[in-house]
């Protein structure tokens, strides 16, 4: 099925962003080429559906991937028809147009210097801000892209995809603590959201599993990283990424249990004892077992789950198993 | 207070709950009035009337549980007659439609009564 | 599902008419016999209640539109959170077609997976690099 151009394709794999974007032409084609702007235009074209924008911001961002400028830039010319040049998104869309035109470092500062300029004429512009990051970051200025960032959260702090893109980038740059106190911001935002829960989950784990982390901390890390996994998967049943997290954190827990636990006298989240532990882990491996059995036999109601979630599932599974005949 | 804080642990979706009660609700007032012109092809007069469109719109509950909840909320595990489900309230679910559609199906009721009888 | 839910709504919708048709004729025939036969005898004019064919005409036509009408309904969504989320995660797309079999317009997935997509936030050149290896790779295999 070919994937629907309402979602954002950042996220698609290769091969389905090349399906969406050869479906450009066809949308380019089908709609009517001008959105007119005076009032009795607008009386007798068709109703415009806020849909048909979302559709042009989308096959922008799937043609600049695949290569298709010729088409990202129609796309954008609609865009501007419709809502001027001088629109946030509008600006921001042209600047990722230029962005991935560019061919050299000196066209990347240039761009570069141009959102400074927009910046500087209006500094609550929040799309181009956001540009302006992310071109930090693909330039490999990471601390730089980091401290435009806290800026512009200065300003605008319920913004929580932009706490996420900071959690993201204290992570790159290897600051556990930092990029975990970005992500619980997000929570903070949006406390329901599981797939947050889990990441934060995994951040947790990532920080205790890193070298350099001490006793005390390599505990408390973990135990948070339990009770983010468990509260994912309360939060939404048959979650494949939480229940793979769970497992593994809860191995891990297992695994150094010999080991004398030093209790934290910060009040923080205390781990539970061996026996719930144990007993949280053989439920992942059960639901895991469950979904993996599921998802590769294509049940009916089961194929929501990415391929390579579940081979990653079922390499997690054969792992323990054998590494259970030698104990 | 404890109600608080189970809503906090296993919150409420509104989007569903509302799409929910926006489908059951159309299905409601298209049907009240579908009573509306039964009931005055077949000449009911006052209480009859009434009675007629109670045990119809009862029945709309029925069938409607029986074809869209009953199937997916049995299976996961819910009791019969149970519609936790996909509503909040279960005595809401039954009754509600009563007073929901009561307009209309009067609306039509007088309408065609009087095309047929007169 | 929807081609025989409607077409059992239209068979419902012409019995009713023809219900209606005949219960109007039927009154329309008592009106002229009271007022012809009142010459004729001096019977009282009583009204005759509808005849039993018609009456279940009535009754079961509504009943079968009744049937369509909820056979057209668009399917429920759960509304406990991990049940709504968890349906999303294990069925994707599939949980969320209307009874017409087509995805529906407002289903975007997971709402938060704006969280780790970010497309405010995309690096455009590396995802263009990655789909050019992508390319490369793929054109590899099928050359091989």
């Amino acid at each position: 099925m070919a994937p629907s151009v309402f979602r954002s394709p950042v996220q698609l794999p290769p091969a389905e962003a090349l399906e969406l974007s050869k479906q450009a032409p066809a949308i380019l084609r089908s709609s009517a080429n001008t959105a007119s702007t005076s009032a009795i235009g607008a009386i007798f074209s068709a109703p415009e559906k806020p849909e048909e924008w979302i559709t042009y911001e989308n096959l922008i961002l799937s043609s600049l991937r695949t290569g298709d400028d010729k088409a990202a830039n129609q796309c954008l010319a609609r865009l501007v028809a419709r809502f001027g040049e001088n629109n946030e998104r509008v600006m921001a869309l042209r600047g990722l147009i230029k962005e991935a035109e560019a061919q050299n470092d000196g066209e990347l500062e240039k761009i570069l210097k141009e959102y400074d300029q927009i910046l500087s004429e209006n500094d609550t512009n929040i799309p181009i801000a956001k540009r302006r990051v992310a071109l930090l970051r693909s330039m490999g200025r990471l601390s730089d892209a980091a401290s435009t960032l806290v800026q512009l959260l200065d300003f605008s702090p319920t913004d929580a995809e932009a706490w996420s893109e900071l959690s993201d980038l204290y992570l790159a740059q290897g600051l556990y603590p930092q990029a975990i106190y970005a992500e619980e911001e997000v929570l903070v935002l949006a406390p329901n959201a599981w797939n947050v829960h889990a990441r934060l989950g995994e951040l947790q784990y990532m920080a205790a599993t890193a070298s350099g982390a001490d006793g005390g901390s390599y505990q408390k890390h973990l135990a948070e990283a339990l009770k983010r996994f468990s509260r994912s998967i309360e939060l939404c049943d048959d979650y494949l990424r939480g229940y793979y997290g769970l497992k593994l954190v809860t191995g891990t827990i297992l695994k150094d249990s010999g080991k004398p636990a030093k209790l934290t006298d910060e009040g923080d989240f205390v781990l539970p004892d061996t026996k719930t532990i144990e007993r949280l882990n053989e439920l992942a491996t059960a639901k895991l077992a469950e979904i993996v059995r599921h998802s590769t036999a294509q049940d009916r109601g089961w194929r929501g789950y990415s391929a390579a979630e579940v081979a990653a599932a079922r390499e997690l599974l054969s792992e323990d198993s054998s590494s259970g005949i030698v104990r | 207070m404890s109600s608080e804080i189970e809503l906090q642990i296993a919150p409420i979706v509104q989007e569903s709950l509302m799409h929910n009660s926006r489908t059951f609700q159309n299905l409601q007032s298209l049907t009240a009035s579908l009573f509306g012109v039964s009931a005055g092809i077949l000449g009911l007069e006052s209480y009859s009337g009434f009675l007629f469109y109670i045990i119809f719109s009862l029945l709309t509950s029925v069938l409607f549980y029986i074809i869209r909840v009953a199937p997916t909320s049995i299976s996961s595990g819910k009791k019969p007659l149970d519609t936790s489900r996909y509503f909040l309230g279960a005595v809401d679910f039954w009754t509600g439609g009563l007073m929901n559609g009561l307009a209309g199906f009067i609306l039509t009721w007088t309408l065609f009564y009087g095309l047929v009888s007169a | 599902m929807t081609f025989i839910s409607k077409a059992i709504t239209a068979v419902g919708g012409i019995l009713l008419a023809h219900a209606c048709y005949s219960a109007q004729e039927h009154s329309a025939l008592q009106s002229f016999r009271a007022t012809s036969g009142a010459a004729l005898t001096s019977a009282p004019t009583t009204a005759v209640s509808l005849p039993l064919d018609i009456v279940l005409e009535t009754i079961v036509s509504t009943f079968i539109i009744l049937l369509g009408l909820v056979l057209v309904t668009r399917p429920l969504r759960p509304i406990q959170w991990r049940e709504w989320a968890g349906k999303i995660e294990r069925e994707g797309e599939e949980g969320f077609k209307d009874s017409n079999g087509e995805v529906n317009k407002d289903y975007i997935g997971n709402p938060f997976a704006i969280f780790e997509s970010r497309p405010n936030f995309v690096d455009i050149r590396k995802q263009r690099k990655e789909f050019a290896q992508w390319v490369k790779k793929e054109g590899g295999q099928k050359a091989q």
